[in-house]
């Protein structure tokens, strides 16, 4: 009984304790390409957000703009048919580590990441490179 | 009469032209707010960086959005609660704030210097809508504007209840800290 208590307590502990998860390792809820969830958005904002809010979403499309912060974390920005905006996919410094160096603008790309909604631009977070083709 | 239909014309051009000249409009879309709860046992930090903010400096109006979602936490389960417990940001995905530097005339962000500006507005999020009034310290170096706010709000008054159960862990006033590089609008 002691010994159940303390295990169970200490595996809460250590629950609690977890950091959000690496995206890499989450399975995909949505394939989606950048133009269409763009517009989808522009469209019809509330019925975009029962689709894609908080799902963790596979995008794919050209790199119009690459922004590496000095903390080392990274905006890339994929293109849309839209004058406003286009999609913002959000890096951390250790998730975009590995392709820092050969990111770059015009390349394609799939990128994996968890959607927080839309402003100007469709915001992912947490993201994550699946693919790069120049 | 012709010449004065021409000269009312041209000072109507003039005029519009000059406003247009005035009429200067700053942005950001990747502002910082910070969220911080100070409670007794459980100290918690989350923080987004995608603010979007446009600051009209002829009329001093200035709009902000932010998504809730994308607040980031140090720890998974904290996040999970903030977003389905507290803010329910499925329902509620976006915090506004729409308002006016009172002291607009005394604010010159084409100047360097550092300036305090009078903000009064209206804040909207977890479907509550408040009148908030917060100083900002705004800095102008180089052409460069920086926009910090420092404010609390109790979480009682945007209807956002905290069970007896986590008093301890969550505050009932949070303090908001707001960060903004803002730059020129290009029409």
């Amino acid at each position: 009984m002691v010994v159940v208590s303390v295990v169970s307590l200490a595996t809460g502990y250590y629950l609690y304790q977890m950091p959000p998860k690496n995206l890499s390792r989450v399975k995909t809820e949505v394939t989606v390409s950048a133009d269409e969830l763009m517009s989808s958005f522009e469209d019809n904002e509330d019925a975009a957000n029962k689709v894609y809010l908080g799902k963790v979403v596979e995008v794919t499309g050209k790199i119009t703009d690459v922004e590496i912060k000095d903390d080392g974390s990274a905006q890339l920005i994929l293109a849309s048919q839209s004058m406003m905006g286009g999609i913002s996919c959000n890096f951390s410094a250790e998730d975009i580590s590995e392709f820092a160096g050969v990111v770059r603008k015009g390349q394609n790309a799939t990128i994996k990441g968890k959607c927080s909604g839309y402003l100007m631009d469709v915001i992912l977070e947490r993201c994550v490179v699946i693919k790069l083709i120049e | 009469m012709k010449m004065m239909i021409r000269k009312t014309l041209l000072l109507g051009i003039l005029f519009l032209i000059s406003g247009q000249l005035i009429s200067q409009k700053y942005y950001t879309r990747d502002g910082k707010v910070v969220f911080e709860s100070d409670a007794p046992i459980e100290h918690i930090v989350a923080e987004n960086n995608k603010a979007i903010c446009v600051w009209d400096t002829e009329s001093g109006a200035i709009e902000m959005a932010i998504l809730i979602k994308s607040f980031k936490f140090e720890k998974a389960l904290m996040e999970e609660h903030f977003n389905e417990n507290y803010m329910e940001s499925e329902e509620f995905p976006k915090a506004k704030f729409k308002g006016l530097i009172r002291n607009m005339s005394s604010v010159h962000l084409g100047d360097d210097g550092a300036y305090t500006a009078e903000v009064e507005g209206e804040l909207s999020m977890h479907g509550v809508t408040r009148t908030v009034v917060v100083d900002a310290n705004i800095s102008v170096e180089n052409g460069k504007v920086q926009c910090i706010a420092i404010f609390e709000i109790a979480v009682d008054d945007y209807d956002i209840k905290i069970p007896s159960i986590v008093r301890d862990k969550i505050a009932e006033t949070v303090k908001i800290t707001v960060d903004l590089d803002l730059n020129i609008l290009n029409k």
